[in-house]
């Protein structure tokens, strides 16, 4: 069956993290900006402002001119009315609240301010013909009923002209207080509404996101119990094939060293040394023969143990080199110094010999001057040092010195996994091997070494 | 008379030879003998030997490049111990050749052919000691095998067997075991022409890796492979121009 997910890969999971990091980043984002848009600071800023807007239509009102006012807001858009004759017709939300039948006379409603100087001057005008009468009467007695009847009829027709428009003037002012109060109570309902809706929304929004936020992080833990299933498989797999090649190397190694023999050359041109000593120099070829006996017995496959002691090695290293300083005379000296300790401390067969091998073949006899060779052993804090050092030509211009050394080094390991080391170093002039083990005793270590 | 010159680095085995050819061939005059190239060549001037007895294997350089310089100077009798592929173009070559150590009865035999042989030029050996040469390095590739790095103030050298990888780092180069990491002064462009290209591939212009060190590759979400490696916990990136090497069989 193939999973979903499956389709994803192995790698993913940092794709998940970094989308669950993105969700996370636009919620924190979202109730952020909501509280921001929610700040009652700016609510009432923004209700100043319209109230600010609404006191200038009012000023415009005063003025008893038809106006039309729109007004773009933050929260909503207000549409403020206008004022025709009698009436205030608005945006629906507005009329409703505002209109209101205004009767006036329809020159005041025309030119308002000309009527109130109308209405002055009229007054003036009766007074003055009041006066005229008055004056008529003292000078010459005569009381003219017909004029004063007609300044009456004026007078009662300016007291009625004054009455409308004191309740024109009423009226608007009632009006004008009325749209005031119905704007700013829409303006604040509008308000309040849009920031409800507002709330509702951006809430809405904020659970979408957590929703989305949990699903991501149980994608992700699903992912990563599969990720991680396959990577335990995967190690487990890994580990076996490492355990597998591990005992296949552990065959190999071994069988490496049996096959190791002693080289064809070495023995033919120590031969022919013994053949030509026994004539002119018999105790040399004596010496040399029971080096040679000492070496081959460690040295033929058969012969080996798996674990044998530093003090051992030791020995059939000084029978090796025995060999090689009759043969090389002068241009090969030798120095052992192995501590008592370390003598006794258990040590992979043949190693050594390796060493000192490489350091002859590979280090003095390609040198026409030749050279020495110092192995020198210590036991210190539970670890054996053993080094071999040769002041020969040097590592880089020799090849074909690896091979041994590479068969060294899978040993220890197979033997002592991390715990041992074996460092390679320049000499100057020549080459310096040394090799750490954790150091052990053999119990039969006190037990001399097999005739 | 017949002069003859020993050239062998040990003593015992000139000794022994020169013991064996005065019992051999007693009219034989050896008016000299060196342990080295440099001496053999001095002696070759001063001497002018008709003959030369040489050793194979010498310190420095070995007998084969000697027995080039001699060219057509003076007859060459090879001498060694044991060496299967120069015995066997001796034999081929119709070289004359003694074994180690020198049986007398079998110096007898050669030292009559010799003798016949003496009157005639030098038999050319160019081709025998090119095919000779060719077959000995044969066994000795010509990658680098050592790399001497600096760990802080001590010089190490390092298998190149033991190289899980190479990182490019500027003008160095990292240099990264199972236990360590150090560095190189040569760059990684220098150093990918001196390296086994069967064992190490480069998988990044930056990156150069032991093949026997890949424990697996793995694909990203963008398509881009990684190689994990056995002895290290990193993961190394595979560029596009080298994916190449891991595209499925």
């Amino acid at each position: 069956m193939k999973h979903p997910l499956k389709l994803l890969g192995n790698s993913s999971w940092p794709v998940v993290l970094l989308l669950c990091a993105l969700t996370a980043a636009a919620a924190v984002y979202y109730t952020v900006s909501v509280e921001q848009q929610e700040d009652p600071r700016i609510l009432d800023r923004q209700v100043a402002q319209l109230n600010q807007r609404i006191a200038t239509i009012v000023r415009g009102i005063d003025d008893g001119k038809n106006i039309v006012i729109v007004e773009g807001g933050g929260l909503s858009d207000v549409t403020i009315g206008r004022v025709t004759s009698g009436s205030v017709k608005g945006s629906s939300a507005t009329s409703q609240a505002v209109e209101r039948p205004v009767s006036t006379n329809g020159a005041l409603d025309r030119a308002p301010s000309l009527t109130a100087r109308a209405l002055a001057d009229a007054s003036q005008r009766i007074d003055e013909a009041e006066r005229k009468l008055a004056e008529q009467l003292e000078q010459t007695g005569i009381e003219d009923n017909n004029a004063k009847r007609q300044i009456a009829d004026a007078r009662r027709q300016l007291a009625q002209a004054q009455q409308l428009y004191a309740q024109y003037t009423h009226n608007q002012e009632q009006m004008t207080q009325a749209l005031g109060t119905a704007v700013e109570g829409e303006i604040r309902r509008a308000v309040s509404m849009s920031v409800a809706d507002y709330r509702i929304r951006s809430n809405l929004t904020f659970l979408a996101l957590v929703a989305s936020l949990i699903l991501a992080v149980l994608i992700s833990k699903a992912m990563l119990t599969r990720q991680r299933a396959a990577e335990t498989r995967t190690v487990l797999a890994n580990s076996e094939a490492e355990r597998a090649r591990l005992s296949k190397e552990m065959v190999e190694t071994r069988l490496a060293m049996m096959q190791a023999q002693i080289e064809p050359h070495f023995l033919f041109n120590t031969m022919a040394s013994v053949q030509h000593l026994i004539e002119v120099d018999p105790p040399k070829a004596a010496g040399l023969q029971r080096n040679l006996i000492r070496y081959l017995r460690a040295a033929v496959p058969s012969m080996r143990e798996t674990g044998t002691t530093l003090d051992r090695e030791i020995k059939l290293v000084s029978a090796y080199l025995g060999i090689c300083k009759a043969r090389m005379e002068g241009r090969l000296e030798y120095s052992i110094d192995v501590s008592a300790t370390a003598a006794r401390a258990t040590f992979p067969t043949m190693v050594l010999t390796t060493l000192v091998e490489n350091a002859v073949k590979h280090g003095l006899e390609q040198k026409p001057e030749g050279g020495s060779i110092r192995i020198f052993a210590e036991a210190q804090e539970g670890r054996l040092r053993v080094v071999v050092a040769d002041t020969g030509i040097g590592f880089s211009s020799t090849p074909g010195a690896g091979v041994g050394l590479a068969n060294i080094r899978e040993r220890l390991k197979l033997l002592y996994g991390g715990r041992a080391s074996m460092v390679i170093q320049p000499n100057q002039p020549g080459t310096l091997v040394s090799i750490e083990i954790p150091l052990r005793n053999k119990e039969s270590s006190t037990e001399p070494a097999r005739p | 008379v017949t002069k003859a010159i020993i050239v062998d680095d040990e003593r015992l085995m000139r000794e022994q030879l020169r013991l064996c050819l005065n019992e051999a061939w007693p009219d034989l005059v050896v008016c000299g003998e060196a342990e080295n190239a440099e001496g053999a060549l001095d002696l070759l001037t001063t001497e002018q030997p008709d003959l030369v007895f040489l050793d194979i294997r010498m310190p420095a350089s070995s007998g084969l490049e000697l027995a080039k310089q001699i060219g057509q100077c003076c007859h060459i009798v090879f001498v060694t111990a044991y060496d299967q592929y120069a015995v066997e173009a001796f034999e081929r070559g119709a070289v004359d050749y003694l074994m180690k150590p020198v049986d007398k009865e079998r110096l007898t035999v050669t030292a009559e052919r010799l003798r016949a042989r003496l009157a005639e030029r030098p038999a050319n050996l160019d081709a025998l000691l090119e095919r000779l040469s060719t077959t000995m390095n044969q066994k000795e590739p010509q990658n680098l095998r050592w790399i001497q790095a600096s760990y802080g103030q001590t010089l190490r050298m390092i298998a190149v067997d033991e190289v899980i990888y190479f990182q490019a780092d500027d003008k160095y180069t990292r240099v990264l075991t199972e236990q360590s990491e150090a560095l190189i002064k040569k760059p990684i462009k220098e150093l990918v022409t001196e390296l086994d290209p069967n064992q190490f591939w480069q998988i990044h212009r930056a990156t150069v890796v032991n093949v026997k060190a890949i424990a697996g590759i793995s694909r990203d979400l963008r398509g881009r492979q990684h190689v994990s490696l056995r002895g290290r916990g990193e993961k190394l990136e595979v560029s596009r121009s080298f994916a190449h090497l891991f595209r499925q069989m």
